[in-house]
């Protein structure tokens, strides 16, 4: 009988729930030869542009692109500190202030590596992926958030 | 040729795909688009062909897939 092979993706549809943080953290004990994780949680933050507050960010994505792009970033990471595993997932759709919409994990032996790693991982990622976000108002009009690098 | 559009591009243009005559490169292509999207003047964007973004000089082929790409919002 032939497998079929799960398709692996770095998105999944809204907010990334604490749960599944927690069950990612979980899996990782029978690991025994990480010493260190390093974890990056990105949040929606409830800024202020002109005078209105941002209430939520609706994601969306060059989606063929961007899972090819954040799968050579990571494995580019990987190989060059060694590390022992790394997991990448951020949102699609809206995600709400206070939320969580991207979740980045690594995992080495040693602390040094995988915090070096974990903060290059997001900063390429921002850079990189062909991601886009509406910012959307408690009024109900947006603006489109551009990165500051 | 056949293109695709995201976020604030895909809002000016009304549409996430368009379609678009020949162009020799991208460079030309950008100059065919702003005269059909004014309001393309006033954004910063990138072009992927392929799945990789190239620059102004790079030669395009009608059957390229090329996809609009404005500022990216990732994290």
């Amino acid at each position: 009988m032939e497998l079929k092979k799960k398709a692996i993706t770095f998105f999944t549809d809204g907010a990334i729930a604490p749960d599944r943080i927690a069950e990612s953290i979980a899996k990782h004990s029978t690991k025994k030869n990480i010493g260190a994780h390093e974890i990056f949680l990105g949040q929606v933050r409830a800024d202020e542009i002109n005078g209105k507050v941002v209430d939520a960010i609706e994601f969306s994505a060059y989606r063929e692109m961007a899972e090819n792009v954040i799968a050579g970033i990571r494995e580019e990471i990987i190989m060059k500190h060694n590390l022992v595993c790394a997991h990448v997932l951020h949102s699609m759709g809206l995600v709400r202030v206070g939320e969580i919409c991207l979740f980045v994990f690594v995992s080495s032996s040693h602390r040094a590596a995988a915090a070096e790693a974990c903060r290059e991982m997001v900063e390429r990622i921002k850079k990189e992926a062909p991601i886009f976000g509406k910012e959307i108002f408690g009024d109900g009009t947006f603006s489109w958030k551009i990165n500051q690098l | 040729m056949r293109i695709e559009l995201f976020g604030i591009l895909a809002q000016i243009a009304e549409q996430n795909v368009i379609e678009m005559n020949a162009a020799t490169n991208v460079l030309a292509l950008r100059e065919l688009l702003v005269q059909k999207f004014p309001g393309f003047r006033n954004q910063k964007f990138r072009i992927a062909v392929n799945l990789l973004l190239v620059d102004d000089s790079h030669a395009l082929n009608e059957q390229d897939k090329i996809v609009l790409l404005p500022p990216f919002a990732g994290g």
